[in-house]
């Protein structure tokens, strides 16, 4: 597959990915890349498919590197969460602020593999590609998946999240 | 009535479920009430996780065409032919490196080298291994003193990217390209250095003082390391590897993910120093 049309079919995926995980717009950036010149550098060679989930292994490494040297130095993440020379008036800002401060928070509260397989389940993968690239057993994939859901869930319960639509 | 779990309600829902089982699964919920309303819960979790997480989203959605893209993939394609140059490069020098130090050494009637060249005609220490063949060391995963490399006929000799031994050193080596690994340092002295370098290719290797002792097991390198330096050559291609000096975990290798404890003197891309401290 030519490596340009890989780059347009999967890198906005595995940014959205490494953001969810990191909440840090640079970090993700430098992961999701960092993922394409690893791929370009040892010519690894499969289908679309394939080289999705090898991407995304790649990242969630990278990301679980990053997360072990952030945790000697927790910084505040909660930054950019919207421009703010545009859109919606600041009650409505602050109000999305806190929605995402929620939803982070919840996420925050599963471990790793949980909020991994959440988050790449929420990128289409099936059981066996998120099998692959978090490196649990195929057949745990909807006991663990189904474990992170409910958990983050009832987190968002907790904190009071409300959207239209639910709750 | 036994009811499904979690884990396989899970998977009907994101559709994993063959054919037969998919048909057994809706015949249950049909007449279990419970298994239906765990369905329900597990439904509507993914709806509202679904949900909740685009609110995460506030990066614009990245261009990925375009001339900006263009430049971007060139910049990609740069650095990973650069990596790969610089590897290759590495590769050639130590090579080089290797082949003027042996000549010169050998041009010297009484260099150490052909002393150990005559030495090691007559000790069966040191076994190198071939890839294929699992976690390697001396024949039959047994013990062995340390001593120069042995050309015996039994054994492959090192290919390129194999760890070598350098002069005055004995050590062993392993494929660890696919296979877990653990390498074990026992005797670290205080003062004593643990060099830990990130290598090309496919062999983890342990190397210390001739007079050090080596054995080796499935997935295992130990050394008993005698002198104050001690080299463990990780192969950045390592899936799973870990370092432990006098019982203490120094590196965690799983993956691209690389976890250092121990103490720590020095780091940088190409490997770590490490040294042992008083007390």
């Amino acid at each position: 597959m030519h490596f340009s049309t890989l780059f347009a079919e999967v890198y906005p995926a595995l940014l959205r990915y490494a953001h969810r995980l990191t909440a840090d717009p640079d970090v993700s950036e430098d992961v999701a890349q960092e993922a394409f010149v690893r791929l370009a550098e040892r010519n690894v060679e499969g289908s679309e498919q394939e080289l999705r989930v090898w991407l995304f292994r790649v990242a969630t490494n990278l990301i679980r590197d990053y997360e072990r040297k952030a945790k000697r130095r927790r910084r505040l993440v909660l930054v950019n969460l919207l421009p703010s020379d545009q859109g919606p008036s600041s009650s409505e800002r602050a109000e999305r602020a806190e929605r995402i401060r929620i939803v982070r928070d919840a996420l925050a509260n599963l471990d790793a593999r949980g909020r991994e397989l959440l988050l790449m389940r929420e990128e289409g993968f099936s059981h066996a590609e998120m099998a692959r690239a978090t490196g649990v057993a195929t057949g745990s994939v909807g006991t663990l998946l189904a474990r992170a859901r409910r958990k983050f869930v009832g987190e968002l319960r907790e904190r009071g999240y409300r959207h239209d639509s639910f709750f | 009535m036994t009811h499904f779990s979690d884990g396989e309600l899970q998977a009907y829902l994101d559709g994993e479920l063959g054919e037969k089982d998919t048909r057994e699964m809706e015949r249950h919920l049909r007449s279990c009430p419970e298994c239906t309303a765990a369905r329900n819960q597990l439904d509507s979790a993914g709806r509202i996780a679904t949900l909740a997480l685009t609110e995460l989203d506030t990066l614009p959605e990245p261009v990925v065409s375009g001339t900006e893209t263009e430049e971007r993939l060139r910049a990609i394609r740069d650095r990973a032919a650069s990596r790969r140059h610089r590897r290759g490069r590495r590769r050639w020098v130590l090579a080089a490196s290797v082949i003027l130090a042996l000549a010169a050494s050998l041009a010297v009637p009484a260099s150490p080298l052909r002393a150990w060249l005559a030495r090691a005609w007559e000790q069966v220490v040191l076994v190198f291994q071939g890839p294929s063949a699992g976690p390697a060391s001396s024949q039959g995963g047994d013990t062995a003193t340390g001593s120069p490399a042995n050309p015996d006929e039994s054994s492959e000799p090192p290919a390129e990217d194999e760890p070598t031994a350098a002069t005055g050193e004995a050590g062993l080596h392993a494929y660890a390209a696919d296979l877990p690994i653990q390498i074990v340092l026992n005797d670290l002295t205080p003062g004593t250095q643990v060099q830990v370098v990130f290598v090309d290719g496919t062999q983890a290797g342990v190397f210390a003082a001739v007079d050090s002792r080596f054995t080796s097991g499935p997935g295992r390198l130990e050394a008993w390391v005698s002198g104050d330096q001690a080299r463990v050559e990780v192969p950045r291609a390592a899936r799973q590897l870990l370092l432990l000096g006098n019982g203490q975990l120094f590196l965690d290798k799983d993956g691209d993910s690389l976890a250092v404890g121990g103490p720590v003197l020095e780091r940088d891309a190409n490997g770590i120093l490490f040294v042992i401290p008083d007390g």
